[in-house]
């Protein structure tokens, strides 16, 4: 008994640790307890034994989550100052940093056709600022200054590239600068004498700051209209190919144009009212019968025909689109309906989009969406028609 | 005043633990899997749980680490061998298998501690754990059953039938 006991203890003696394997082992102890206190200090128990593997993967990579959210805020931070700096009015932090964006896109079109184009649509674009400041009845003397000048600085930068253009010999490319210029005019006037005229009858006692932009407009309205005749003289005298080129681009321009209204309908529909409904499906019926008469014109070589008649599917289109558009960016709660007009007690603060239009159609083209005050004159056979 | 006796850290702790039982820890699972890389395995996986569990302030303090360690390591090995097919004595020899550390012991060491091992391995495993623990590891029965977590009378019992065994198997030559 003894002597087993004694050779198991001899065995175990003989089993030993050499000092070299004590210190490697003793290392890599140590390595694993500076893991394993690493593990720890980065452990988050808010998500300990969380269901979602993914939220968990997130916290223990902290930087990949900090990186996500610095990513995510500046993409959210870029859109809500594209889409405030876009939306901005005269009196809005963001409305000098729009002017701005503006000049710097001017700088990056480099043919004096697409300058002259751009310098158009920023007159247009002044115009539009007006209809919704005057709309909500914000629109002061300050801004409205404002306005005015921009306006007159960009339309008359616009006629001063068509000019060019036109004496240069270019009479098709001055013809697109002149073309938008005009018809967005003549919507635009339209829009802002209804404002004005509803304004003035919900509150005749106050200052609405419109009528000097107004007069402007009708205006530089004429001006464009001299111009654009002229420009249309040049390209009728342009014989050859020019004048064919020239109808042809009128027409894709208003089919173009046909789509966009089309599209607006349908991406507004059920917020449209039934008169402003009504009265541009009218103005886009009138723009079919006039390209449908374009094309007919075309086949029989007729090109300066075609190009006068697709000239007034495109002033007709431009009317119904600036209704649209102007509709789509005033809310309901900054118009009230059309007995804000009369005298009922409604807050006279606001105007509506309906005392924008005049109600019912008529054969006579152009005259279809024209406002109150002009129904007189058309009823008189003064409005356009074919 | 005199100075207060600071505690030690849990580092410290586990520092002397291994200064002290390192060896023993070793020894007592090298003759239980008969692999000396698998035995310096164990050892390291031991102290690496220790060190789990002490440094977690939430745990209970460690009132005697010795038993704690041997505790762990008996653990891993009874996992160990759950795991893997215990091989015979024979097997491991036909592989190569040599109880010698550096492999130049002595013949006749090298005899007597394969009659050992040999002797051992054919003891039931409950003797086994206890016969080494008592006579290779030199722990006491109150040790043992601590570990164990038996009664010490329940390990002397063991301790008393595996030597009885052994000794049977002496005196049949081993058979």
């Amino acid at each position: 008994m003894e002597q087993i006991t004694q050779e198991l203890g001899k065995a175990g003696k003989e089993v030993s640790l050499s000092e070299r394997e004590r210190h490697e082992t003793w290392q890599r102890i140590m390595h694993s307890m500076r893991r394993e206190g690493e593990r720890k200090t980065n452990h988050h128990p808010v998500l300990k034994g969380g269901i979602f593997p993914v939220l968990r993967f997130l916290s223990f990579n902290q930087s990949f989550l900090l990186g996500s959210f610095i990513v995510i805020a500046f993409f959210s931070l870029t859109l809500t100052v594209s889409a405030a700096v876009t939306y901005a009015l005269p009196g809005d932090s963001f409305y000098p940093m729009k002017i701005r964006f503006e000049d710097l896109a001017a700088s990056f079109r480099m043919s004096a056709k697409a300058k002259g184009v751009w310098e158009a649509e920023r007159a247009v674009l002044r115009l539009e600022e007006a209809e919704l400041l005057a709309a909500s009845a914000a629109l002061d003397v300050k801004q409205s200054d404002i306005l005015r000048d921009r306006f007159l600085h960009h339309w008359k930068a616009a006629q001063k590239f068509a000019s060019g253009l036109s004496s240069e010999g270019d009479a098709s490319a001055a013809s697109a600068i002149v073309d938008g210029l005009d018809s967005s005019m003549r919507a635009h006037g339209m829009v802002l004498r209804a404002v004005n005229e509803a304004l003035e009858h919900t509150n005749p006692l106050r200052e609405h700051n419109l009528q000097p932009l107004l007069e402007d407009v009708e205006k530089a309205s004429v001006e464009v209209e001299r111009s654009r005749t002229e420009v249309d003289d040049a390209v009728r005298n342009d014989r050859g190919s020019h004048m064919r080129r020239a109808a042809q681009e009128r027409m894709t321009v208003a089919n173009g144009m046909l789509d966009e209204t089309r599209q607006l309908i349908k991406t507004g529909s059920g917020r449209q009212s039934t008169d402003i409904l009504e009265a541009v499906e009218g103005r886009m019926h009138f723009a079919e019968r006039m390209l449908s008469h374009a094309k007919r014109y075309v086949r029989r070589a007729d090109y300066a025909s075609a190009f006068d008649t697709a000239y007034l599917a495109l002033r007709a289109l431009e009317e119904g689109r600036v209704v649209l558009r102007m509709e789509r960016r005033v809310s309901p709660e900054q118009s009230v309906t059309g007995k804000a007009s009369s005298s009922t007690g409604v807050p006279t603060d606001y105007v509506t989009l309906d005392a924008v239009t005049g109600s019912g159609t008529s054969s006579q083209g152009i005259s279809v969406m024209a406002t109150r005050s002009e129904q007189s004159s058309t009823a008189n056979g003064t409005g356009s028609s074919l | 005043m005199a100075d207060p006796i600071p505690t030690p850290t849990p580092e410290e702790e586990l520092a002397d633990a291994y200064g002290k039982y390192a060896d023993a820890i070793f020894r007592h699972c090298y003759f239980r899997v008969f692999d000396r890389e698998r035995g310096k395995e164990l050892m390291q996986e031991t102290f690496m749980r220790a060190w789990t569990y002490v440094s977690n302030k939430d745990k209970q303090k460690v009132l005697n680490m010795r038993a704690f360690l041997y505790r762990i390591a008996n653990n891993l090995i009874v996992d160990e061998v759950r795991k893997k097919k215990e091989l015979s004595l024979d097997e491991l020899q036909k592989s190569g298998w040599d109880p010698s550390y550096d492999g130049v012991a002595e013949m006749q060491k090298r005899v007597e501690q394969n009659k050992i091992f040999d002797l051992l391995h054919k003891v039931p495993k409950e003797y086994r754990e206890v016969l080494i623990m008592r006579y290779i590891d030199g722990l006491t029965p109150a040790d043992i059953a601590e570990i164990l977590g038996e009664s010490p009378n329940a390990i002397s019992v063991r301790l008393h039938r595996g030597i009885k065994q052994l000794h049977a198997m002496m005196g049949r030559g081993g058979k």
